[in-house]
């Protein structure tokens, strides 16, 4: 089935501001810079604030620029004489994953005229039915004449969808084999596409013992894409410690290759090209999803434990009885992941199943840009 | 007094761009790491439009304790409802706020009302009220479950409302002001 076409007529040239406080690692940034780029594609014009100015400076280094999208350093205390500028200028501002906004901020936003911009307040995806209860709700300020709007990504028909390009499932498609060899020259010396695959980009506490166990024992050769940080962190706490080079994992027909931190776009390739994702927060869980392959998924760790009902959530959306969340406790079963290799095949349909049902839902871009319309009073 | 949006109960009051609200339903939710958001169900006090929205958890509210004095109703003054209190003060009612009375208003019923900086902007009844029926149509034979509905006109207003088909002309019934349905025959 296709992808639904994305309606870049929405009034292109709509101004819309994306204000994203960056918490830890890379997620909220590559989730929120994703967001930026599908609505500046549709020559909206879009300015990307972000909080860690390095972060920020560092991700745009990795990807492509567009015209119609500027990056800017949020000084969340207080908005600057150029930021109440630019501000007053917005038609919409989009306060990613709920992250708030200063007393100062909210002023500007309130003195803009001749009224204020819309607000959507973005929040994090959510597994669980209540999205669609809440998605579209209005948040007006108690003291403020500003009125909020939220958004709600997640997987209810009625919410705001998950984000998706026009040219998604080109993106994720299966490529030629001089192609994939062509992408793999660039991340290992060995011949990749003669391995099974796996992307392993889970937290420093992923429970790997099930699934290293079962591996060790299989006979198919398989590669480990490991980047930098938490997976290495995972994998030395399993035992396994990796410098910079392609590592035999001895005893086994498999090899552990690290791989640097790579741009949004090369990892879709990563995940379209691999036989299993390990991935984990929000976006490349999303991402996993949309490229179609197993995957397995360390939902982001809340002290509550309320990640847990997360996961449960999403397990009974998706069906299915291979690994799927880390937090589930046959993820540390051997044989469980043996029979999962075994149902490879269906592991794969099944993901490919699920994806036709992703691309009924509304599109998170679109979503957002029919919040951001201008008002006409 | 501050409240946290996490911390409202049915039937708080609070306050909106300086306008009484009062909290009808809330609802606590959360997810793997959203923002924990509170559903809210309210009531505008000054127009009486129900609206939902959603605020963070920790969205803090200025509440409201609204003062409430026993009165009776006097008279009709169109476009106000007078009532008067025991001092015989007298307090003008808008029709707006009067919805949920206007079914069962009769001369020299008793009710709450409710104020908000010295004004009235509402009434409250008693949970539930007896009134006569003044019509219905008579039961067809052999309804005596109570499961059968027919429609009866009740005085003095001439509301309708849905009652069990073995109710008959001049029998009393309870009616309960909040849902505006038939509880039981008192005579």
């Amino acid at each position: 089935m296709p992808a639904q076409p994305i309606d870049t007529l929405l009034i292109s040239g709509t101004k819309i501001a994306i204000f994203c406080a960056r918490i830890d690692n890379w997620g909220d940034i590559g989730v929120t810079w994703r967001l930026a780029r599908v609505l500046a594609q549709a020559e909206h014009a879009v300015v990307w604030w972000v909080d860690d100015w390095h972060a920020a400076q560092s991700f745009v280094a990795r990807t492509s620029s567009l015209p119609t999208l500027t990056v800017r350093r949020w000084h969340r205390s207080a908005p600057t004489a150029e930021d109440r500028d630019q501000v007053s200028q917005v038609d919409a501002v989009i306060e990613a994953f709920a992250c708030g906004f200063s007393d100062p901020w909210l002023a500007a936003f309130a003195a803009r005229r001749p009224h204020p911009p819309r607000w959507i307040v973005l929040d994090h995806l959510v597994t669980e039915p209540w999205a669609g209860s809440v998605h579209g709700l209005s948040s007006p300020h108690p003291r403020l004449p500003l009125d909020a709007q939220w958004c709600i990504p997640g997987f209810e028909p009625r919410c705001g969808g998950l984000l998706r390009e026009p040219d998604l499932l080109t993106r994720f498609a299966e490529s030629p084999d001089a192609e994939a060899r062509a992408f793999f020259t660039r991340l290992t010396p060995l011949p990749a596409t003669r391995y099974r695959r796996i992307s392993l980009f889970c937290y420093a506490d992923a429970p790997l013992s099930g699934l290293l166990a079962a591996l060790a024992e299989d006979p198919t050769p398989t590669l480990l894409f490991v980047p930098p940080g938490a997976p290495r962190q995972a994998l030395a706490a399993a035992g396994i410690e990796l410098d910079e080079s392609p590592q035999a994992w001895l005893g086994t027909p498999h090899v552990w290759q690290p791989i640097p931190f790579l741009p949004p776009d090369d990892y879709d390739r990563l995940l379209a090209l691999s036989h299993l994702n390990w991935v984990r927060g929000e976006d490349s869980f999303v991402r996993a999803q949309w490229a179609a392959r197993p995957f397995v998924w360390s939902p982001y760790r809340r002290a509550d434990g309320a990640h847990v009902h997360f996961a449960e959530a999403f397990r009974t959306r998706f069906g299915g009885h291979w690994p799927l969340a880390d937090t589930e406790t046959r993820i540390t079963d051997a044989p469980y992941w043996r029979q999962a290799f075994v149902e490879w095949e269906a592991w794969a349909h099944h993901a490919a199943a699920w994806r036709e049902t992703l691309l009924l839902l509304p599109e998170l871009g679109q979503t957002v840009l029919g919040m951001s319309l201008p008002i006409v009073r | 007094m501050m409240k946290q949006a996490q911390e409202l109960r049915n039937g708080n009051v609070i306050l909106i761009k300086d306008e009484p609200y009062i909290v009808l339903k809330g609802e606590y939710n959360k997810s793997g790491r959203n923002a924990a958001v509170m559903k809210l169900k309210l009531k505008n006090l000054f127009t009486g439009n129900v609206s939902e929205t959603v605020y963070k958890a920790d969205e803090k509210f200025e509440t409201v304790i609204l003062e409430r004095k026993a009165c009776t109703y006097s008279y009709f003054a169109d476009p106000m409802y007078v009532f008067m209190d025991e001092e015989f003060n007298q307090y003008e009612v808008e029709k707006e706020n009067m919805e949920n009375v206007l079914p069962f208003l009769e001369d020299g019923m008793t009710a709450e009302l409710v104020f908000f900086q010295g004004k009235p902007i509402g009434v409250e009844l008693p949970a539930s009220v007896v009134r006569e029926v003044e019509y219905t149509e008579p039961a067809v034979r052999g309804d005596t479950s109570g499961k059968v509905m027919k429609p009866a006109r009740i005085k003095p207003t001439g509301f309708e409302i849905q009652v069990p088909a073995f109710v008959e002309i001049g029998d009393k019934i309870e009616i309960d002001t909040n849902t505006f349905e038939y509880k039981r025959r008192v005579s």
